[in-house]
């Protein structure tokens, strides 16, 4: 879900850098001290996450992981997840420095649409909600970020249709296997340490 | 549950290898005056239909194509500095910037030189000493293409030095809210 350099006009690369900065400021105002190892932690993740591959049938796809992201981390989704787009951008050459904004944006709008509509079924988890709540966040950021990258492309002359329809294929089995990875987490979180989904 | 699964392992096969994949590189490899720009996504994959825009030095559009199912395209090009841009699904792009050499001459100019030693005759043309030396130089040109593939992957370096980076920050600020909030 990297967005290349040179292909968004100049005013949606504006208007992205201007969107993640009012997520970035957000998010860093939420960010409570103790859960700081915790987005370094789910920021490494993410960043390495793009580099597993997963062959699927003929061809291979990877992970984003931007739902367990938004799960664990909600508003603090946009500092965990620009800081780890830089590095990809600065080390690999995913994406680019002016497209960060819009990329950013993206992936952490996802994150958070996975945090809000995951939040209802943490609050007093079991463990079939809890698994719902990792398939619901799955789809939900993956989606949001596919849709979102769709609408962006318009701007361009791609055709939305088109785009978001190959978006959504594409990505079906990253969402299905971050629906299981996310759920596997969820499970073995609410076990070993519940705090961190904000369960006493 | 079955079928669904089986459904998506269809789908997916189904699927471009595009999408999914971070970035495309373009690569060029030039003979004579012939160009061959060849596109992959950082998982090596070809681009398949990417299309192909190439510029000269002045900035105006010369070419115009789209990749072939190896990700490749073929095209002739005259002497000069070029920019090719290759541009992908969902929003991946790649440059590569090229130079097309001197087009081959059919006549030689100056024969004399091979005249002078006669005991030593060349009856080679101009164009059969290019075509031997460019048959020469073939592995040579693959191996560097090879290496320039595979600087454009992900070294593991690059991954552990990008994590300690990250932590390294988040250390960083961690340490600085410490501070204040002790001070």
């Amino acid at each position: 879900m990297h967005i290349s350099e040179g292909v968004l006009p100049g005013w949606l690369l504006v208007a992205g850098w201007g969107l993640s900065a009012a997520g970035l400021t957000v998010g860093l105002k939420k960010m409570e001290q103790r859960k700081l190892p915790l987005v370094a932690l789910l920021s490494s993740v993410f960043f390495v996450a793009s580099l597993i591959h997963v062959p699927v049938g003929i061809t291979s796809v990877h992970l984003i992981l931007n739902g367990l992201v938004g799960i664990l981390l909600g508003w603090a989704a946009f500092p965990a997840t620009f800081i780890a787009l830089l590095f990809q951008a600065l080390f690999f050459q995913f994406g680019g420095i002016t497209v960060l904004g819009v990329n950013t944006f993206n992936v952490a709008a996802g994150a958070l649409v996975a945090y809000y509509l995951t939040r209802p079924l943490l609050r007093n988890p079991i463990r079939r909600k809890l698994i719902v709540a990792g398939v619901v966040s799955a789809f939900a950021a993956i989606f949001t970020s596919a849709l979102l990258l769709s609408l962006e492309l318009l701007a361009c002359g791609s055709s939305f249709k088109s785009t978001a329809a190959l978006a959504f294929l594409a990505h079906l089995p990253v969402v299905v296997a971050e629906a299981v990875i996310n759920s596997l987490v969820l499970l073995f979180l609410y076990k070993n340490v519940p705090e961190l989904l904000g369960v006493k | 549950m079955r079928r669904a699964l089986l459904l998506i392992a269809l789908l997916t096969a189904l699927l471009p290898a595009t999408a999914t994949a971070h970035k495309i590189t373009a690569f060029t490899d030039i003979e004579g005056n012939r160009v061959e720009i060849s596109a992959y996504f950082n998982n090596r994959t070809p681009v398949k239909k990417g299309e192909v825009k190439v510029y000269d030095s002045g900035g105006k559009l010369v070419f115009e194509g789209k990749t072939n199912k190896e990700g490749v395209i073929d095209l002739n090009l005259k002497p000069g500095k070029y920019r090719a841009v290759v541009i992908a699904e969902l929003g991946h792009r790649a440059e590569a910037t090229f130079t097309v050499g001197k087009e081959e001459s059919k006549e030689v100019k100056n024969p004399p030189d091979i005249q002078v030693k006669k005991n030593y005759p060349c009856q080679f043309s101009e164009e059969e000493l290019r075509k031997v030396i460019r048959e020469e130089l073939l592995p040579l040109r693959e191996a560097l293409l090879k290496i320039e593939e595979e600087n454009s992957e992900v070294s593991l370096r690059d991954i552990i030095g990008g994590i300690g980076w990250i932590l390294g920050i988040f250390g960083g600020a961690l340490l600085l809210s410490n501070r204040r909030r002790d001070g």
